[in-house]
C-alpha cells in the first residue's frame, strides 16, 4: 500500500521552493508532510526497526548516510559499512525511513522532480517486521573541458539547461552552472537522470584602449554543446543516475567591431539603452556611450547576428525600436527610430443570454479584470513581462499598457456562468492566435465579448484512474489552444465552457505533454472523445484513461 | 613607478568603457625587446604585450610577442610608458612588477629603449581535494589560502584568498605569485546536527507548603541532544594535516610551480558555548566567535540558538580559544567584546568590560580649507585592520557611533577631504602619536585632529656609481620610524626616476634599496640600517625636492 500525497499544479511553486532551501548542500531522500499521526500506546512492546541503504544502480550499500525514521519514532542515526542501519525500541506501527547523502538523490526527490508527486512507503513496525531497503539513486555529472582556438578557456561560464514541460509548455531550466578553471575544465554534478543542454560562453576580455590604440577586443559567443548557437539545435545529453558525461566544447574566438549610428524618438528621451538579442533568445550588453544631444550612440559588439533593440526612457514612458544586425565588421549609419511601447484599449461587451437570475448578472455585468498578456515570445531564461488589464476613469476604461515587443496569449479566468465568446484585435481572432506586437506598433484595439450562457461538462473515469499526476485535457475545436485542464481522478468537471464541439481526453500523465503545442498534442487526439456542448446545459461523459507515461 | 588603482584590463561579462576612434600613425620613439620567462630564461612567443603612456591605464599598442619572443613598439612620443605581458599560463603583469609598482619605461632623445628584456613569472598554482575520514570528497568546503611575506613593509602570514570544493571535494587556487602559502579548510560536516532540541512542556505541579495551596502550572525546558556521532564539527585543518598553525607545512613555490596540497578532515565533538547577556541590560542578543589564523581573523562558523529571553548558545563549536563578540539589541544596539577559552560545553556571562567606547572630536585644517560635503574621519584598528568612519560635520565636528567601536590602537585618517592628510593628532591627555591613537576603553575620548593640505612632493634619480638604477625600491624614511602612514614609496623607472609625493611636513631619508622587495620597511630595527647611507631632507609645506639617491 503506498500514500499518496497529491498537490494540484497551481500550488507546486512554493512547496518547490521550500524543498530547495531545505535541500541546500546536500540531498535528501524524502520531503514531505506525514499527516498520520503518531499511533502511541504507553505500554506496549518495543520492536526493532533495521534495514539498509543501498545504491539503487548497483545495489551496492550506501555507507555513512543519515538515515531518520518518523511516525511513530524518531530517530536519527548512520549506515554503516554494510549500508546497515538499526533503531531499538520502536513501538508497534507505521514508520516512514529515509536516507540522505551528498551524491545522492532519494526516490521521492526524484518523484517529486519528475512527476510532481511525492509519494513515501510507511514500514509496519511490529512483531512481523521485515528489513527496510532505501534506495539513494547516485546524482549524474557532466564536466568537460572548455578550449578557445585550442587552448583552454579560462574563467568561461558553463550552463547547464533541461528542457522540461510546465504547464503544457516547454519550458528552459537552468540545473548547474560552473566557471572553466585554468586548465579550461569544469564538473557540474547534483544532476537528476534526465537530458541536459550545455552552454558555454559568452566571455569577451575588454581591454581599456587609449585613443590612438591599435589593440582589438575579442571574445567567445554563446555556444551550445556540441557547437550551436542555440539550444534548439543543440545536442542534449542524456543521463542515466550515476552517470558521468564528459563534454568538450571548442569556442571560436569573435573580434569586436564598431557599430555607430543614430536614435531618433518621438518621445523626449532621456537616455537610452541598447540590448543585443541573441538567437538563443538571451541578451548581450555591450559598452555603449550615447550623446542625448546629437542622439549618436557608438559601441563595440562581438560578431555576430543580433536583433538590436533600443529601449529610450522619457518622463511619458518607454520607446522602443528593433533592428536586424550582422556584426562581420565596422557597422556605421544605423538609424534607429524609437516608437512609444505598445498600448491597447480593451473593451467588453457583456451578453447575458441565459436568463438565468445571479449575482453577477443582477448586479451588472463586471468584465473580468484577470485577464492579461502572457508572453509567449520564449527564452532560455524567461522570456519579457507580460501586461495586466489597467482600468481607468469613470465609467472605466480598459487598456493593455507597456507592451513589449513580441508574441503574446490573452488568458483570463472568467466567474462561470460568464465565458469568453470572442476577443478580437482587428482581424485577428486572439482565441485562436498570438497577438503579435512589433516594435514601434501599436496592435488594434481588443473586442471581447462575453456571454453567460456557458455550458458544464462532467464526467466519470474508467481505467487506473487514481494515477498520481493523471489529468483530463479538454481542447476546444474552434480554439485548441484554448485547451483547458483538471486533475485526473475518477471523476471530474468543467464549468463555464462556451458552448461548441470538443474533445475531451484523460491521461495517466501529463507533465510529459506539451499539451499547448498543437503538434505535440496531435498524436493523442485520436483516442479522445468529442463532445459538443450545448448553451446553459450539463453534459455528461465517461471516459476510459489513456495511459502515455512510461 | 606606482599607479593607485590604474591598470584595469578588466574580464567582464558586462563591461564598461569607452569606444576607440581609429589610430593615427604618428613618427616616434620605439620600445622593443624580448619577453622571456623568469624561471629558466626561455624566449616566450604568442605573449600578447601592451604598452600605454605611464600616468593612464589605457593601452595605446598591444601585439603578440614572435619568434624569440621579440616584440616592438613603434611611433611612440617622448615620454614614460608602462609595458605590461600576458598569456597561457601567465597572469598580466607589469615590467618587473612589485606590490603594485613597476619600472617604467623612459623614451626620448639619446634614450634607448630597445633590448629589453621582460622577464615574466609564469603563474604557479595550487590544487587539491579535500575528504573525509572515510576518505569520501567533502563538497562546499571553505579553503583558504595564506602567503607568507612583506606586505606593506611588514613580515606576516595573511589570508590571499578562498575557494570553494566542488562536488568532488576539488578545489584550485590558480594565476599565484612565487612564495610561501599556507593552506586551510574550514567546514562543517555535511552531517553535523550540533543544535539541541529544546521543547516548551507544560507539567501540572501541587505547591506544597504554601498558604494558597493548589495546582498549578509550570513551564518547562526539554533539551534534546543530538545524538553523539552528529554532534560533531570539523576544526580549521591545514595542509598536511594539523589543526594549530605552527604544525603547518609551508608550501614553498616557484615560479610555474604546480603544487598540490590534499587535506584529510577528521571530524571531533562539539562543543556548545552558551552566553547569558542578562548583565548586559539587552532585550535581544547574538553572539558570534572570531578566531586567529596566522596575521588573519576568521569568523567561526556556528549554530546560533536563542534559548530564552537572557541567553543564546553557539553549537558546533571546536574547543579553543576565541575572541566573543556578543551583539546586544534594544533600545540601542550594541557590541561587546571578551576573550573565551572552550574547552568542553561552556557557560559564559557577557560581561559589561570590554564594552563600547565614546569617540568624538574636531578636525582643524591648517590652510583655512572648508570640510566637504562628505568628508569623513576613519580609525583603522592596528591589530585587524578594520574600519570604523564617521562623517565630519561643517563644524568640523565627528562623532563615532559607539556600539562599533572597541578598544585598541587606531591610526586616524580623514577621507574625501580634497587631498588632505592628518598631519596631527591629539587627544585631552596629550599628544598621542602622529596619527595613531590608543583607545583604552576607560572612558570617552575626545580628539583633535589635524589635516593639512600642504604636502611635499620629491622626484628623484636613483644611481649606482652615478649609474641610474632601474627596478630600485625607493622609501621616504620619516624620523619616526613608527609614523608609519608618513611613510611613501617608489620604484625607480628605467632612467632611474623615481617620486614620492604627498609627503606630510617633517624630517625624513630618502632611501634606495636594490632588490629590496623583501625589506621589511616598516620594521625599525630592519630600516635603521639603511638610514646611514640615506639622503637626509626636511620636508616644508607645498615643498619640491629634488633628490639624488645613493642604491644600496
Amino acid at each position: 500500500m503506498s500514500q499518496t500525497v497529491r498537490k494540484r499544479q497551481g500550488q507546486w511553486s512554493w512547496v518547490l521552493l521550500g524543498t530547495l532551501a531545505l535541500l541546500c548542500g546536500h540531498s535528501a531522500a524524502q520531503i514531505f508532510a506525514i499527516d498520520a499521526p503518531a499511533q502511541s500506546t504507553s505500554h506496549a512492546a518495543r520492536y526493532t526497526l533495521s534495514g539498509s541503504v543501498v545504491n539503487s544502480i548497483t545495489g551496492e550499500p550506501v555507507r555513512r548516510a543519515v538515515v531518520q525514521a518518523y511516525g511513530n519514532v524518531s530517530a536519527t542515526g548512520f549506515s554503516d559499512a554494510e549500508g546497515h542501519f538499526e533503531f531499538s525500541g520502536v513501538g508497534a506501527g507505521m514508520a516512514y525511513v529515509s536516507a540522505r547523502k551528498p551524491g545522492f538523490f532519494g526516490e521521492q526527490e526524484l518523484s517529486q522532480r519528475t512527476r510532481g508527486v511525492v509519494s513515501q512507503t510507511p514500514v509496519q513496525v511490529g512483531p512481523d517486521s521485515s528489513a527496510v531497503v532505501v534506495r539513494l539513486v547516485p546524482e549524474s555529472t557532466i564536466t568537460g573541458r572548455v578550449t578557445g582556438e585550442g587552448e583552454p578557456a579560462e574563467a568561461i561560464p558553463v550552463t547547464v539547461f533541461e528542457a522540461r514541460i510546465v504547464n503544457g509548455l516547454k519550458t528552459w531550466e537552468q540545473r548547474g552552472a560552473a566557471i572553466t578553471d585554468e586548465d579550461g575544465a569544469f564538473r557540474i554534478a547534483e544532476l537528476m537522470p534526465g537530458t541536459y543542454y550545455v552552454e558555454a560562453g559568452p566571455y569577451w576580455r575588454w581591454m581599456v584602449a587609449a585613443e590612438g590604440a591599435k589593440a582589438r577586443e575579442w571574445g567567445y559567443a554563446r555556444t551550445f554543446y556540441p557547437g550551436a548557437a542555440d539550444p534548439e539545435s543543440a545536442r542534449g545529453l542524456t543521463l542515466g543516475a550515476g552517470q558521468v558525461a564528459e563534454t568538450d566544447l571548442a569556442l571560436k574566438r569573435e573580434p569586436f567591431y564598431q557599430v555607430s549610428g543614430s536614435i531618433s524618438s518621438a518621445l523626449a528621451v532621456q537616455g537610452v539603452s541598447l540590448q543585443f538579442l541573441h538567437p538563443s533568445g538571451e541578451t548581450d550588453s555591450f559598452p555603449m556611450v550615447y550623446n542625448v544631444e546629437t542622439g549618436k550612440f557608438q559601441t563595440r559588439v562581438m560578431a555576430g547576428s543580433y536583433t538590436l533593440r533600443a529601449r529610450g526612457f522619457a518622463e511619458g514612458g518607454t520607446a522602443m525600436a528593433d533592428f536586424p544586425l550582422t556584426v562581420s565588421g565596422d557597422v556605421s549609419g544605423i538609424h534607429l527610430l524609437l516608437g512609444p511601447a505598445a498600448s491597447v484599449p480593451v473593451s467588453f461587451s457583456m451578453k447575458s443570454v441565459s436568463g438565468r437570475d445571479n449575482a453577477a448578472t443582477r448586479g451588472g455585468p463586471t468584465p473580468p479584470l484577470t485577464i492579461q498578456l502572457v508572453s509567449r515570445s520564449g527564452s532560455l531564461t524567461g522570456g519579457v513581462a507580460g501586461s495586466i488589464l489597467e482600468r481607468e476613469g469613470k465609467p472605466p476604461r480598459y487598456f493593455f499598457r507597456r507592451i513589449e515587443p513580441g508574441r503574446y496569449s490573452l488568458e483570463g479566468f472568467p466567474s462561470p456562468p460568464w465565458y469568453v465568446a470572442s476577443a478580437q484585435s482587428g482581424g485577428i481572432d486572439l482565441l485562436r492566435d498570438y497577438l503579435v506586437v512589433a516594435p514601434g506598433s501599436q496592435p488594434e484595439p481588443i473586442e471581447i465579448v462575453m456571454r453567460d450562457d456557458s455550458a458544464t461538462l462532467s464526467g466519470t473515469i474508467s481505467g487506473d484512474a487514481a494515477a498520481a499526476g493523471g489529468m483530463v485535457l479538454l481542447i476546444p475545436e474552434r480554439a485548441p489552444r484554448r485547451l483547458q485542464v483538471r486533475p485526473g481522478g475518477t471523476s471530474f468537471e468543467f464549468a463555464g465552457l462556451p458552448p461548441g464541439g470538443y474533445s475531451v481526453l484523460a491521461v495517466d500523465r501529463a507533465d510529459d505533454i506539451e499539451y499547448l503545442n498543437p503538434e505535440a498534442l496531435a498524436p493523442y487526439l485520436s483516442q479522445a472523445k468529442p463532445v459538443t456542448l450545448q448553451p446553459s446545459q450539463n453534459t455528461s461523459v465517461a471516459l476510459d484513461l489513456t495511459k502515455v507515461g512510461p | 613607478m606606482h599607479w593607485m588603482a590604474l591598470m584595469l584590463v578588466g574580464i567582464f561579462a558586462q563591461g564598461q568603457s569607452l569606444p576607440v576612434p581609429p589610430s593615427v600613425p604618428r613618427p616616434g620613439y620605439s620600445i622593443s625587446g624580448i619577453v622571456v620567462s623568469a624561471q629558466g630564461e626561455q624566449p616566450l612567443p604568442h605573449m600578447q604585450v601592451m604598452v600605454g603612456h605611464a600616468e593612464a591605464q589605457g593601452a595605446l599598442q598591444a601585439v603578440v610577442s614572435g619568434e624569440g619572443g621579440r616584440f616592438q613598439f613603434t611611433g611612440l612620443p617622448a615620454g614614460k610608458y608602462w609595458l605590461a605581458a600576458e598569456g597561457i599560463g601567465f597572469a598580466r603583469q607589469n615590467f618587473d612588477e612589485h606590490e603594485g609598482f613597476f619600472t617604467g619605461i623612459v623614451v626620448g632623445p639619446n634614450i634607448d629603449s630597445a633590448a629589453l628584456v621582460f622577464r615574466v613569472r609564469p603563474d604557479c598554482s595550487i590544487s587539491g581535494n579535500v575528504t573525509d575520514d572515510l576518505n569520501e570528497p567533502v563538497r562546499q568546503a571553505q579553503v583558504m589560502l595564506f602567503r607568507s611575506g612583506v606586505v606593506n613593509g611588514k613580515q606576516g602570514t595573511t589570508q590571499q584568498t578562498g575557494a570553494v570544493t566542488d562536488a568532488a571535494g576539488h578545489y584550485r587556487f590558480s594565476h599565484l605569485r612565487p612564495g610561501t602559502y599556507f593552506v586551510a579548510v574550514s567546514t562543517q560536516p555535511w552531517y553535523a546536527q550540533n543544535q539541541q532540541v529544546t521543547t516548551e512542556v507544560t507539567a501540572q505541579v501541587t505547591a506544597q507548603g504554601s498558604s494558597d495551596a493548589g495546582r498549578g502550572e509550570e513551564r518547562l525546558a526539554e533539551e534534546e541532544r543530538p545524538a553523539p556521532e552528529l554532534d560533531v564539527t570539523y576544526p580549521v585543518t591545514f595542509y598536511s594535516g594539523t589543526t594549530e598553525t605552527a604544525d603547518a607545512t609551508p608550501l614553498e613555490l616557484k615560479p610555474g610551480d604546480r603544487a598540490t596540497a590534499e587535506l584529510t578532515l577528521t571530524p571531533v565533538p562539539a562543543v556548545r558555548l552558551r552566553v547569558d547577556y542578562s548583565g548586559l541590560g539587552a532585550e535581544s542578543a547574538s553572539a558570534s566567535l572570531v578566531r586567529r589564523l596566522f596575521d588573519s581573523q576568521e569568523q567561526v562558523v556556528a549554530g546560533v540558538t536563542q534559548i530564552n529571553d537572557k541567553e543564546v548558545e553557539l553549537s558546533g563549536v571546536v574547543p579553543g580559544h576565541y575572541e566573543l563578540t556578543v551583539s546586544t539589541f534594544g533600545k540601542t544596539s550594541r557590541q561587546w567584546t571578551q576573550t573565551v577559552d572552550v574547552a568542553g560545553d561552556t557557560r559564559i556571562s557577557a560581561r559589561r568590560g570590554s564594552g563600547p567606547v565614546a569617540v568624538s572630536g574636531v578636525v582643524k585644517t591648517d590652510g583655512g580649507m572648508t570640510v566637504p560635503a562628505h568628508a569623513q574621519v576613519t580609525l583603522r584598528s592596528i591589530a585587524s585592520g578594520d574600519l570604523v568612519s564617521a562623517p565630519i560635520a561643517a563644524t568640523g565636528e565627528f562623532k563615532f557611533d559607539e556600539t562599533s567601536m572597541k578598544p585598541g590602537k587606531y591610526e586616524v585618517q580623514v577621507l574625501n577631504f580634497h587631498d588632505a592628510l592628518v598631519s596631527s593628532v591629539t587627544t585631552a591627555n596629550g599628544k598621542v602619536d602622529d596619527q595613531s591613537v590608543e583607545i583604552t576603553g576607560a572612558g570617552a575620548v575626545r580628539l583633535a585632529v589635524t589635516v593639512s593640505q600642504r604636502l611635499g612632493n620629491l622626484d628623484g634619480i636613483a644611481r649606482h656609481d652615478g649609474k641610474p638604477v632601474a627596478g630600485a625600491m625607493v622609501v621616504l624614511v620619516p624620523r619616526d620610524l613608527t609614523a608609519t602612514t608618513r611613510f611613501r614609496r617608489d620604484q625607480s623607472d628605467s632612467d632611474g626616476s623615481f617620486s614620492l609625493r604627498g609627503a606630510l611636513p617633517g624630517k625624513y631619508t630618502v632611501v634606495a634599496i636594490e632588490n629590496g622587495w623583501d625589506v621589511e620597511w616598516l620594521n625599525p630595527a630592519v630600516m635603521k640600517t639603511y638610514l646611514k647611507n640615506g639622503v637626509e631632507i626636511e620636508v616644508t609645506p607645498q615643498g619640491k625636492y629634488k633628490v639624488e639617491a645613493k642604491v644600496q
